[in-house]
């Protein structure tokens, strides 16, 4: 029962940590000249995926390779199939030509390398499956590419630079939401991954896939907001963009930065859940052609989300 | 002796072999609708490759490592500081912004994560630097990312299209080029290997050696054709661009392929070709952005060729 209450506890803290971080960084860069491109950009990437970021990357450190490698793929897969599921059954979601064409086979792109990253075993013979640093590192070549991107969308879009206009706090208070912002994050970090591992000795179910279903859902708290927001707001095109990009920045920068770091062994019984990220990346991109073109519809929704109970069901526990 | 005389067959029939296998491709291609830019496309991706590539499989399939990994770097540091040297001694170079702003970085990108992906010793303490399948696969990934970018550029480009336009022979005829060019090819890259090592016996040089210059410049041939045309009919501006292209090529398509075939394990005497290819990048890029911009000058090209001579000298024999 108290693995729930620190993973809880662990988890605000976390989501809170990279709040201020972003808060104090942003309005630290505003007050050394930085552009308010290069800060929306930071603010895009880094923001919504610093709680990510430092669950994995503490549990790689902590050689709980389950919990890293499972908040990832269960993110993507939670993404997809229930955030994108339920949006699109409360109102169909409307989705971007470049967000079609490019982003989603990125995603796609993404969840297939990692995959072949992930199986050394098969393609290279060798005894354990492990995201080495030579694999975070080709990963995180990735992500440059995908940045730059994303910096390159930005400059013809002002939408970008509007979207985070921070108050600019003095250099001190700054200074001070750094400091609790990272001291925050660190703290969370470790509670999440210890917490996580008490509920999973706790419900007697492997630390995979509570790190699968909790540990990703949690982490990806921020991204549901985000979507919530934008599908509450009717910018449905902005919800499947979103989802995409975090999908993106899951395996490219969360795993490249965590195997960089620590290579991650990849667990046995995660291996479904690579498969399942592929499976929902190409039927969320089928979907759009289906049915009305670039849309995803009620049933669409309905589909999304009875996959995803049967990967519940499937994956081992 | 007859070492070069293989060497030297075993050359002309890869370029002839590509010419023809193109050849006959496209007007096949073009017989069942395929569009012009789509066949330009793979005429500019893989018609230039083809030499590389199929001596690069022939060494991997005879277990030749230095000269799978030598024909690769020293084919890259050839482009640039040889034949980008060379060529802006006779006439400035022009470069496009895109070259310089998106190409470059992209190709320095390749070289770094080709040094990454063969440090598997220093950065993951395994016994042997390799390029394994798995590496092999996200240098794929990356190239298929690049490939998707030129197919943006030929969109707005009519010259890409252009390339498309081959004269169309009839189906038997465009059968009997494409086996010929096959056939050719085959045997052609086993000419090379073998006489490449037989050149190697016969002068007292290691293969690795052999494979950074003679192999290397030889089937850099097609390219450095490219570029004289392109500096002879005043169009410099395409020389450099193809250079840079090419080395994107040789590291993420011919590595790529010929280390998803098989793992490549990396000959210690070659890491000073991994640095110098990173090195000879970012010198074209200083150089690029220094003094007139956007133009290799004269005495950059004498630098460019002194560094060349420098790697020579120190590259082991």
């Amino acid at each position: 029962m108290l693995g729930v209450v620190i993973f809880a506890i662990g988890l605000a803290f976390v989501i809170k940590g990279a709040d201020f971080l972003v808060d104090g960084a942003s309005s630290l860069a505003r007050r050394l000249g930085v552009s308010d491109l290069a800060i929306g950009l930071t603010v895009v990437a880094f923001g919504t995926s610093l709680p990510e970021l430092t669950v994995s990357l503490f549990a790689a450190v902590q050689g709980q390779p389950a919990v890293a490698v499972g908040n990832v793929t269960g993110s993507n897969i939670c993404n997809i199939l229930l955030i994108l599921g339920i949006s699109s059954l409360l109102c169909p979601l409307q989705v971007q030509v470049s967000t079609v064409w490019k982003e989603i086979p990125f995603s796609l792109l993404a969840q297939v390398l990692l995959l072949a990253m992930a199986a050394d075993r098969v393609l290279d013979g060798m005894d354990i499956n492990v995201l080495s640093r030579t694999d975070g590192l080709s990963l995180l070549a990735l992500f440059s590419i995908f940045l730059a991107y994303i910096a390159g969308m930005a400059r013809d879009l002002p939408q970008a630079q509007d979207e985070d206009h921070p108050r600019i706090h003095t250099t001190g208070k700054s200074v001070v939401l750094i400091m609790v912002g990272l001291i925050l994050l660190i703290i969370g970090g470790k509670l999440v991954v210890q917490g996580a591992l008490d509920v999973a000795r706790w419900l007697k179910i492997s630390e995979s896939f509570v790190a699968v279903t909790l540990v990703a859902v949690g982490t990806s708290l921020p991204e549901l907001a985000t979507s919530a927001v934008a599908a509450y707001r009717k910018k449905t095109d902005i919800a499947v963009g979103n989802v995409v990009g975090s999908n993106i920045f899951n395996i490219f920068l969360i795993l490249g930065v965590s195997s960089t770091v620590h290579p991650i062994p990849v667990p046995a019984d995660l291996v479904l859940s690579f498969y399942v990220g592929i499976l929902a990346t190409l039927l969320l991109f089928v979907t759009l052609f289906t049915g009305k073109r670039h849309r995803i519809g009620r049933w669409e929704g309905a589909v999304m989300l009875g996959l995803y109970v049967v990967y519940l069901v499937v994956q081992p526990r | 002796m007859l070492g070069f005389i293989w060497l030297i067959a075993g050359l002309v029939l890869v370029v002839k072999g590509a010419d023809w296998l193109v050849d006959g491709a496209c007007s096949l291609a073009r017989r069942l609708g395929v569009s012009d830019l789509a066949i330009g496309l793979t005429v500019v991706a893989f018609g230039t490759s083809l030499p590389e590539l199929v001596v690069n499989i022939a060494a991997v399939l005879q277990n030749k490592p230095e000269l799978a990994i030598g024909n690769v770097t020293g084919s890259n540091i050839c482009n640039i500081l040889l034949i980008l040297g060379t060529a802006s001694l006779f006439c400035p170079l022009g470069v496009q912004k895109n070259t310089t702003w998106k190409e470059i970085p992209f190709s320095l990108l390749a070289g770094m994560l080709l040094l990454v992906v063969a440090s598997d010793r220093w950065l993951d303490g395994a016994s042997q630097n390799i390029i394994s399948r798995t590496d092999g696969f996200g240098l794929l990934a990356l190239f298929a990312i690049f490939l998707a970018y030129i197919a943006g550029m030929a969109r707005d480009l009519p010259e890409v299209a252009q390339q498309g336009e081959h004269t169309i022979y009839p189906a038997g005829k465009s059968l009997l080029l494409l086996a010929a060019g096959l056939v050719f090819l085959i045997a052609g890259g086993k000419l090379v290997v073998l006489g490449a090592v037989q050149v190697a016996t016969a002068l007292g040089l290691t293969e690795s050696f052999v494979a950074v210059t003679l192999v290397a410049v030889g089937t850099s041939l097609p390219e450095l054709a490219t570029s004289v045309v392109a500096a002879y009919k005043k169009k410099a501006d395409i020389a450099i661009g193809n250079v840079v292209g090419s080395n994107i090529f040789n590291i993420f398509l011919i590595l790529g392929t010929s280390s998803v075939m098989r793992q490549i394990p990396v000959p210690d005497d070659l890491r000073l070709s991994l640095f110098v290819g990173v090195l000879a990048v970012v010198l074209l890029l200083v150089f690029l952005l220094m003094g007139r911009r956007h133009t290799l000058q004269r005495w950059q090209g004498v630098a460019l060729l002194a560094v060349y001579a420098i790697y020579l000298i120190c590259q082991p024999r």
